[in-house]
């Protein structure tokens, strides 16, 4: 799964360490995310999209291996 | 109503069961209780001390130390601390049932290489198999977190 956290990050202009305090996980869960290593829960990926404001799959893609 | 709020009570207290950890402070505690127990069981095989008694206490403070610091948490408890604490116990449940297979088979080998007359098939002591079980949980767990 490809994600563009890294991007709405940038454009909300927040750290990750303040990115992860807001939806209550820590910074390395973040960064495993950005770099596509970890997948989200339900909660988690619901929680970026209020933050974002955008629906989930306009940050969350399948791949062609998903 | 009430059937309504039994089941919501239990689930609640199920929740709590599988969230259960000590504080993060535990886990340098259960290391020290650990070593502090090894050093005092190799001075003890060094200097000819260690009685049956004392072994049999040594061994179970080791078990403790070693499920004090399986059970603390993180400094940060979050889904993903929890994704490989799950991954990371049953890594170590398979690598303890292959290790309560195989050790055996190597003890005999290596004895009957060395051309040991005692070489026997013998099981794998309980102290043997706990104490794997619960280091492998901990490495694999230290081992997934670092490679996200």
């Amino acid at each position: 799964m490809k994600n563009r956290i890294k991007i709405e990050r940038a454009i909300l202009d927040i750290t990750q360490d303040e990115l992860a305090k807001k939806i209550g996980v820590s910074r390395q869960t973040i960064n495993s995310i950005e770099k596509g290593r970890y997948v989200p829960s339900t909660v988690l990926a619901l929680k970026l999209s209020n933050l974002f404001d955008k629906p989930i799959n306009e940050f969350f893609f399948l791949e062609e291996t998903d | 109503m009430a059937k309504e709020t039994f089941c919501e009570a239990e689930e609640r207290r199920f929740e709590k069961f599988k969230r259960f950890g000590l504080p993060h402070s535990f886990k340098k505690i259960g290391i020290a209780i650990v070593i502090i127990g090894f050093i005092i069981m190799i001075v003890g095989k060094i200097a000819d001390f260690n009685t049956l008694s004392l072994k049999f206490i040594l061994k179970r403070v080791i078990l403790v130390g070693l499920l004090i610091a399986a059970l603390s948490k993180e400094k940060v408890e979050d889904e993903m601390i929890r994704t490989i604490r799950g991954q990371a116990f049953s890594m170590a449940f398979i690598a303890g049932v292959v290790y309560t297979l195989v050790q055996p088979l190597i003890n005999y080998l290596v004895s009957f290489v060395a051309k040991d007359d005692k070489s026997l098939l013998e099981d794998v002591g309980d102290f043997q198999v706990l104490w794997f079980l619960l280091t492998m949980y901990l490495l694999f767990f230290y081992m997934i977190k670092k490679r996200l």
